[in-house]
């Protein structure tokens, strides 16, 4: 009892001990801190990178690509535990946007229906997912709930449903809008009344047109809602009459291109500031040039061509080496115009044709919730040893777990955590010291105290309780203040930054660099606990050695202290 | 002046203490000084016994050994029958915790406690968190009473550095009655007094003795004090001779 009433005591009363609550308090915050934005930015990354793979990948070690991959799908998506498994082609190429920018990317080719069944692709897209995200999102705007709610289904809505299609305006002649109509904020549609049009910034969906339609009866007003509805589908091309025709294409048949951000130029600075996306951006034609990846003997000139794409959208996936240097494609135009489809081909020596199959570069498996990722690797890459044998496929085929194809990445990040935190750690053992001198200055200034205390018959593991309780009380207090003090930090940390980029003009975080907009401000529970716990321990440690030598005192020689 | 005699037969009956052949020595830089050379001393129940010597002359040491706050060096000191030389720490402490009371020259509070809190510091220590819990409001009561009895009621919540020394000597004499101990040890209980309010601690003492029939074993350099006392000893070169004027002799004295 006497034990938890001195600690209690003195921890009010001895204010020097405070210096020691502080110290613990300011390095729990400054781990928690640490390793709160380490975690998050990797937590992140891991999420980003997962978000663009499936969890398994069975992937050809040459850009050649392997054949009969319909046929591996057909049975790994027989496994029970998996979801779906969708081919992509990997290639390289050159960019050239309208003769302004060369440059060398990656070609992903996708199938744009089904790529949303293994990875979070169409979420990264800004015409089909993100500009109604931040539209619902954005505080500066006066949009009723009702409004956002619809902004967001609308983000979710074209997410499922991505293509490589134009996203183009629409018009509508218009005579004049019924009387006393007053368009909604959402879906945004305005009225001109010079050129006497309804116009739609982009495409409407069918929601969006009923919405518009139940505002009135006007029969003119509907067919101009309707006709709106119908030209967002058209898929009518600006160009189409504008341009001549390219190898052979209309240009009205040309396939979308998605590009990376950063292939765009559109960057955003630290104060969330976008630059580089204009109006227009979309309907740009761009040129690829595609090299044939068939094998071929050493002697024979390798093919490459020019190809023309539309720029449809752009993506954002919040990984840097995506974002800067890839573009995305059809999968099936891709397939064909480096080489990789269906060919036939006849023997020079015995004039015999013969069907080579189309191939494919990469399958995306994605599995079922809570299936075990290294058990179904192996499952497989069971099925995918089987059906190359019974097809004879020569190629070298890898069958990794999403992790495994980013070890490299999330290593390197893991291993920098670790680094960074144990930097900080070895900075907080300052703590254990500065709580030893302390204690050590208490027992001093408290010898007769101790002597006191021994003759009125307390033990020597008593008397060493009331320090150690006293540590432990100190590690307490402090690292739950600092568990309060991090949490400040971290939760307000993108507000600190931007403080600090305005009044001190310090920018730590560059979004170009980390990939991310924000500082990642979230605490790991499990990361706390343990965090609080080497405080605990710690301050208890800086503790032990006065606990020992206050125990050990002489009660006499303690009670002639002076 | 006679040697005191280590026991007599009719001693050994009502003997609380009982001190023989002891021996302690301390060192001081190179040499060993021997403070207590041969000292025999039995203290039987319900007596007042006053150890006088000058200063230095080793009456706070044998008071600690009797108290079980230090050892000897040699020679055997009995509570009770129960050697307290070869009894270990954790015992030492609990015989100090409920059979034995201390009072100092120096009081000895703890600064940051009350008064209430200081008296009950040796309850504290007896008891466990939840043992002291559940008896909390009657020991609170005693303390109070005992404090009440001593002129302190008025004073509970107040700390030592707001008390008078005399106030503070009756604050460290409520602590040392507190467990209700065999044997009250007083140190020099009024050295650090003036003359009116050492009396009245002594005054307190002498009733104690009288009215509760304390044991009480007490130390002074103060001859008109040991005076007071059933019998009165004096430290002198080591040795524990009777006091040549003092009141007690070596037989017992009735108490009250």
């Amino acid at each position: 009892m006497y034990k938890l009433h001195l600690i209690l005591k003195y921890l009010r009363k001895r204010r020097i001990a405070w210096v020691s609550l502080i110290a613990v308090m300011l390095c729990t915050a400054m781990v928690l801190v640490v390793i709160s934005v380490m975690g998050g930015w990797l937590r992140m990354f891991r999420e980003s990178f997962h978000g663009l793979s499936g969890d398994i990948l069975v992937q050809a070690t040459s850009l050649e690509g392997f054949p009969h991959y319909q046929a591996m799908i057909d049975e790994i998506e027989k496994l029970p535990q998996v979801e779906a498994a969708v081919p992509t082609i990997r290639t390289f190429g050159l960019i050239n946007i309208n003769n302004r920018k060369r440059d060398g990317v990656q070609v992903l080719g996708f199938d744009i229906d089904r790529i949303g069944k293994v990875h979070r692709f169409p979420e990264s897209l800004w015409l089909q997912h993100n500009k109604w995200m931040e539209m619902a999102e954005d505080k500066t705007t006066d949009f009723s709930p009702a409004d956002r709610k619809a902004l967001r289904e609308k983000a979710e809505y074209l997410a499922k449903r991505p293509s490589f299609s134009l996203h183009t305006p629409a018009q509508a002649p218009l005579e004049k809008l019924p009387d006393g109509l007053e368009l909604p904020e959402y879906p945004l549609v305005r009225y001109d009344a010079d050129s006497k049009r309804l116009s739609s910034m982009t495409a409407l969906l069918p929601a969006e047109r009923d919405r518009l339609l139940a505002l009135s009866n006007d029969p003119a007003y509907r067919r101009a809602v309707n006709a709106l509805y119908l030209e967002s589908y058209a898929g009518a091309v600006p160009y189409k009459a504008l341009l001549p025709r390219a190898r052979g294409i209309d240009p009205g048949k040309w396939p979308g291109l998605i590009a990376g951000a950063g292939v765009l130029n559109i960057r955003k600075d630290a104060s969330g500031a976008v630059s580089g996306r204009f109006s227009g951006l979309y309907e740009i034609p761009v040129k690829l040039t595609l090299m044939d990846v068939n094998a071929r003997s050493l002697v024979d000139a390798g093919a490459a061509h020019d190809w023309p794409f539309w720029i449809v959208d752009d993506s954002r996936t919040q990984i840097w080496q995506y974002d800067q240097s890839t573009v995305y494609v059809p999968f099936d135009v891709l397939q064909k115009y480096v080489g990789m489809d269906e060919q036939t081909e006849t023997d020079a020596v015995s004039g015999k044709s013969s069907v080579k199959p189309a191939r494919t570069n990469d399958l995306h498996v994605k599995l079922k919730p809570g299936a075990d990722l290294d058990a179904m690797r192996d499952e497989v890459e069971k099925v995918v040893r089987s059906v190359a044998s019974q097809r004879q496929i020569a190629q070298v085929i890898d069958v990794q777990t999403w992790e495994q194809s980013q070890a490299i990445w999330l290593g390197a990040i893991e291993k920098e955590k670790a680094l960074v935190t144990f930097l900080f750690g070895m900075i907080s053992i300052v703590a254990i010291f500065l709580i030893f001198c302390i204690f050590y200055m208490i027992v001093v200034e408290k010898t007769r105290d101790i002597g006191i205390i021994k003759s009125v018959g307390a033990t020597n593991a008593g008397v060493a309780g009331i320090f150690l309780g006293y540590g432990l009380a100190i590690g307490l207090v402090g690292s739950l203040l600092g568990l309060l003090f991090g949490w400040l930090i971290v939760h307000n940390i993108n507000e600190l930054h931007a403080w600090m980029g305005r009044a001190l003009h310090i920018q730590i975080w560059n979004p170009e660099v980390y990939a991310f907009d924000t500082i990642p401000n979230t605490m790991n529970p499990r990361e706390v606990m343990v965090i609080l716990g080497v405080a605990i321990v710690s301050s208890v440690l800086g503790a032990l050695v006065p606990a020992i030598v206050a125990s050990n005192k002489h009660p006499i020689e303690a009670l002639r202290w002076e | 002046m006679s040697q005191i005699p280590v026991s007599t037969p009719t001693d050994s009956a009502d003997a609380i203490v009982r001190v023989q052949a002891v021996r302690k020595s301390f060192q001081m830089g190179d040499s060993v000084i021997t403070v207590l050379k041969h000292v025999d001393l039995t203290v039987r129940a319900g007596e007042f016994i006053a150890i006088e010597g000058r200063s230095g002359s080793g009456k706070s040491t044998l008071l600690h050994l009797m108290g079980a706050l230090d050892r000897p060096d040699a020679g055997r000191i009995d509570y009770e029958g129960r050697d307290l030389v070869s009894i270990g720490e954790s015992e030492r402490s609990r015989l100090r915790n409920t059979q034995f009371g201390f009072v100092f020259q120096f009081y000895h509070l703890l600064p940051e406690l009350n008064v209430l809190e200081n008296v009950l510091l040796s309850s504290m220590i007896e008891h466990s968190w939840l043992g002291f819990r559940r008896q909390r409001t009657a020991l609170r009561a005693q303390a109070g009473e005992i404090l009440g009895d001593l002129g302190l009621g008025h004073r509970l919540r107040h700390r030592p550095n707001q008390l008078s020394g005399g106030e503070r000597q009756r604050v460290a004499i409520a602590r040392a009655l507190m467990n209700r101990p065999r044997v009250l040890f007083a140190d020099e209980p009024t050295g650090n007094l003036d003359a009116e309010t050492g009396r009245q601690i002594m005054t307190l003492l002498e009733e104690l003795h009288q009215r509760r029939g304390q044991t009480i074993v007490m130390v002074t350099h103060d001859r008109t004090l040991a005076r007071e006392a059933d019998r009165a000893l004096v430290l002198k070169d080591g040795r524990l001779e009777r006091a040549p004027d003092g009141p007690g002799t070596l037989t017992r004295q009735t108490a009250g």
